[in-house]
C-alpha cells in the first residue's frame, strides 16, 4: 500500500471528536480520596473518560466537542498537565483524560 | 437383584462426587461481571429497556453492566468502557470508579450530537468492558 492510498484510508476514517460519554451505577461511589499537595491528576472517584488526539486538534476544539464550549479547554489542561507542557502543543496520538 | 442396586447407587455416588469435585467453590465476595447488555435506553434502575444490536445514526448507545460480589479489602473497582468502531477505530474510553458491597448495574452511553453530517457512521461496533485491568467481555452491534 502506498502513501497516498494509506493517505487515503486514514482521511476516510470518521472523526469521533465530538462523542459526549457519560455514565452512572446503582454501586455506591468510593469515599473520597486526599490528594498530596500539587497532585492535580484525577484520581478516586472522580470519572474521567480518555480523547485521542486527532491532526487539527486544539484543546479549545476538543472542550467544544467534549464541554460545547471551547472556554472549557483549560479544564482539559489541567487534567493532563503531566502529558501537556504547552498548552498549544498536542500531538495526535496523545490519550487525554476528560474530566466529566 | 442387591448387587445391582449397589452397583447404580456407587455408581450414581461417583457421579455426584465427580460433577461437584470439578465446581470451583464459590466466592460470594469476589467482585465479577455477571451480565452486559447494549441498548438504546436504560431504566431506572441502570438496566437496559431497550436492548438491540442494531441501532440508528442518530441513537445514543448504552451498556449496562452487571456486577456481583462485592470489593472485599479492596477500597474500590474500576470499570473501563473501550468503545471502538469497524476494524478497531477508538471512539471513546469511560472509567468509573465503584464499590460495590453486593449486586450493582453500572452505565456507560455515548453520543455523537447530531449536525449536518454527524451521527454515527453505518457499520460495525464494538464496546469492551474490562474489570479492573482484565477483559470481562465484548458486545458487538451496528449501525445501519
Amino acid at each position: 500500500m502506498g502513501i497516498f492510498d494509506y493517505w487515503k484510508k486514514e482521511k476516510a476514517k470518521p472523526d469521533f471528536s465530538s462523542v459526549r460519554s457519560g455514565g452512572t451505577s446503582t454501586a455506591p461511589a468510593p469515599p473520597p480520596v486526599p490528594q498530596a499537595d500539587g497532585d492535580s491528576s484525577p484520581v478516586g472517584s472522580v470519572d474521567t473518560h480518555t480523547y485521542v488526539v486527532v491532526k487539527g486538534d486544539s484543546l479549545s476544539k476538543i472542550a467544544s466537542g467534549q464541554y460545547g464550549s471551547a472556554q472549557q479547554w483549560r479544564r482539559i489542561y489541567e487534567a493532563n498537565r503531566d502529558l501537556i507542557k504547552d498548552p498549544d502543543l498536542i500531538y495526535p496520538g496523545q490519550q487525554l483524560r476528560i474530566p466529566e | 437383584m442387591l448387587s445391582t442396586v449397589v452397583v447404580i447407587v456407587s455408581a450414581l455416588a461417583l457421579l455426584g462426587c465427580s460433577g461437584s469435585a470439578a465446581r470451583p467453590p464459590a466466592t460470594q465476595s469476589a467482585l465479577t461481571v455477571a451480565d452486559i447488555d447494549v441498548g438504546r435506553s436504560v431504566a431506572t434502575d441502570k438496566t437496559i429497556a431497550d436492548k438491540t444490536d442494531t441501532f440508528r445514526p442518530g441513537d445514543t448507545f448504552y451498556v449496562a453492566v452487571k456486577t456481583v460480589g462485592s470489593v472485599g479489602s479492596a477500597p474500590t473497582a474500576t470499570l473501563v468502557a473501550h468503545w471502538s468502531y469497524g476494524d478497531g477505530q477508538r471512539i471513546n474510553e469511560a472509567t468509573q470508579t465503584i464499590a460495590p458491597s453486593g449486586p450493582a448495574v453500572t452505565e456507560f452511553h455515548v453520543s455523537r450530537p447530531n449536525g449536518p453530517g454527524d451521527g454515527w457512521p453505518t457499520g460495525d461496533y464494538k464496546v469492551e468492558i474490562v474489570l479492573n485491568g482484565v477483559s470481562a467481555g465484548t458486545e458487538k452491534f451496528k449501525v445501519q
